[in-house]
């Protein structure tokens, strides 16, 4: 026999919903304790499916949206599927355990200041910014912010989060192949705008692929606004002890997406 | 039936159970304070140290294969320096030993390091990384090489008075000649396996999956190589041994005590679930119990051929 406890792991959730909303992209609600109730727009949490004795590392993903759940929290995220991590995820029934560590890292900075939040999000980046969007608008003395959304995506089949930044403020959507929206990247959807946004009165968000953080550091370069982007990278941890996730940055040396991050001041980034 | 007796002696170093944690899938311990109790392990190995602080390799570091994962960080850490002044101060609040990983790129920088960390009182043990290239001597690393391993943990053992772990590397043709070459030498305590060399490709690029082109494999897939080495290690060496290699369980922290180790070094499984260290002692203790052991050293080196 062997001696391996099967008791739930106290570093768990339970599913209570796991729904496809596009073609790729999945909507994953859990119950989680209720340390999540203080999680902040742009820290992640570890999700790992398939119990213990498989061999997979936790994927990290933003949290897009926690709400009070009986004793606990209800803690919601959106993946795309694109290996084998995700394709387990993407098989998890309501009710079945998994394993979760969060929440994790340092989020967005809110600025009281401001007039307006401009929020850029290449495919499911558009969840740590809508949970970022709502913290804005639950802010008593921020009422009048505008927030401005654009969201851009492979193709019109894969937008998501749209409506809901949509009963926030103005959205603006581009894809790739042009079947939505503006033909084109979002990064030159949101620079056509640029010229409209006061830099000392707005406030930019990203987050997305590399690609797409990089091409919006190009944009703000010569620009003073004040630029967040959340960064996308592979973990191996999530709490700082592999160094396996990090980032060059301008200071010199790496620092760690998961602990240091994943929110980044924009220009302090190097993206090779 | 009585609490089982789960303490060993490692070389001097007394743990309450035999459940390490493996050098750089622990950080420096702190990290994991706030997912399990620190002081339900028998001693935390810390990330590998250096003389002076190392950046690591660029990204992309890590990728996870079947079974496992593969790594190549290059060595980032802290430096000696910091690591006393800030690292340090932690230790004193847990009781767990601390075992300190290192290495350097020279006979001597193990010697001075080794001799800096004899002077911190924090300090249960040392680990001596030699799977590192030695610069003055073309390269060559330190662990696949009898002669140069020697001549480090020789070093170290004259550097320091607090027990000396040297930590094998599996990249060799003879385990037992390497284990012999660091008894011989003075080691108090052999740990083993360090990761296996290895690949992954992308196919789509023809890319490499990590920037270093190659890496450490760990994780379960390595687990049937680490018990053949610790088994035949454990035939030829007297030494207190450390199992290490994809131990995710009791069953497989137990199976490596069975083949000849005296403690075990929990690494990857950290990663996957931040309290598997404490999981795996608690239980190995359920299974002592179950099975009517009243002492976990009855384990050490059972196997029945």
């Amino acid at each position: 026999m062997t001696c391996d406890s099967n008791v739930k792991w106290p570093l768990s959730g339970e599913v209570k919903r796991n729904r496809k909303v596009t073609d790729n992209h999945y909507h994953l609600v859990l119950h989680a304790g209720k340390e999540y109730l203080s999680s902040s727009p742009g820290q992640f949490l570890m999700i790992r499916p398939g119990g213990r004795d498989v061999s997979l590392l936790g994927r990290p993903m933003s949290i897009y949206a926690v709400n009070k759940d009986g004793d606990g929290a209800c803690v919601e995220v959106l993946y795309r599927v694109a290996g084998r991590g995700t394709g387990l995820m993407a098989q998890l029934k309501e009710g079945e355990m998994v394993g979760v560590v969060g929440p994790l890292g340092k989020g967005f900075t809110l600025y009281r200041d401001k007039k307006r939040v401009v929020l850029v999000a290449g495919g499911v980046g558009v969840a740590p910014l809508t949970f970022l969007a709502k913290a804005y608008r639950n802010l008593p003395e921020t009422g009048s912010v505008e927030v401005v959304s654009y969201i851009g995506a492979r193709s019109g089949t894969c937008i998501v989060g749209k409506g809901e930044l949509g009963s926030i403020g103005r959205v603006s959507v581009s894809s790739d192949d042009g079947t939505c929206g503006h033909h084109g990247l979002v990064t030159d959807l949101f620079a056509k705008d640029l010229g409209v946004f006061e830099e000392d009165e707005t406030a930019v968000y990203a987050c997305g692929p590399s690609p797409m953080l990089k091409k919006m550091q190009e944009i703000m370069r010569d620009r003073s606004f004040i630029v967040q982007a959340s960064l996308e990278e592979r973990m191996a941890c999530g709490i700082g002890a592999c160094l396996g996730c990090v980032v060059r940055v301008k200071r010199g040396g790496y620092a760690r997406v998961c602990t240091e991050g994943p929110v980044f001041n924009l220009k302090e980034v190097c993206f090779d | 039936m009585k609490k089982p007796d789960l303490s060993v002696n490692l070389a001097g170093i007394s743990l309450r159970n035999p459940i390490m944690t493996a050098s750089g899938t622990f950080g420096y311990g702190e990290e994991f304070a706030g997912y399990m109790d620190l002081e339900k392990i028998g001693a935390i190995v810390t990330k590998g140290l250096s003389l002076r602080p190392r950046a690591g390799n660029p990204m992309p570091r890590i990728v996870e294969t079947a079974g496992g994962m593969l790594n190549a960080i290059g060595l980032q850490n802290v430096g000696i320096d910091a690591f006393i002044e800030n690292k340090t101060p932690f230790f004193r609040s847990i009781s767990t030993p601390v075992i300190v990983n290192f290495f350097g790129n020279s006979v001597e920088e193990y010697a001075k390091l080794a001799a800096r960390l004899d002077a911190v009182p924090e300090v249960s043990g040392v680990e001596i990384n030699i799977s590192c290239p030695n610069v003055k001597h073309g390269g060559i690393v330190f662990g696949t090489d009898p002669k140069a391993a020697f001549s480090v943990v020789r070093a170290v053992r004259g550097a320091t008075g607090k027990p000396v772990i040297a930590k094998l590397s599996p990249n060799v043709t003879d385990i037992v000649e390497m284990a012999l070459a660091c008894a011989e030498a003075g080691a108090d305590s052999l740990s083993l396996i360090n990761t296996i060399t290895g690949m992954a490709i992308d196919l789509q690029k023809r890319r490499p999956r990590i920037s270093n082109v190659t890496g450490g494999l760990s994780g379960p897939a390595v687990k049937p190589v680490a018990l053949r080495m610790v088994w035949q290690v454990y035939q030829a060496v007297k030494l207190p041994i450390i199992g290490i290699g994809g131990i995710v369980t009791a069953t497989d922290a137990l199976e490596f005590m069975v083949a000849g180790a005296t403690a075990v070094q929990v690494g990857t499984a950290n990663f996957m679930t931040p309290d598997a260290s404490q999981r795996i002692a608690e239980d190995m203790e359920r299974y002592l119990k179950e099975n009517g052991v009243r002492d976990v050293k009855e384990m050490i080196g059972s196997l029945r051929v």
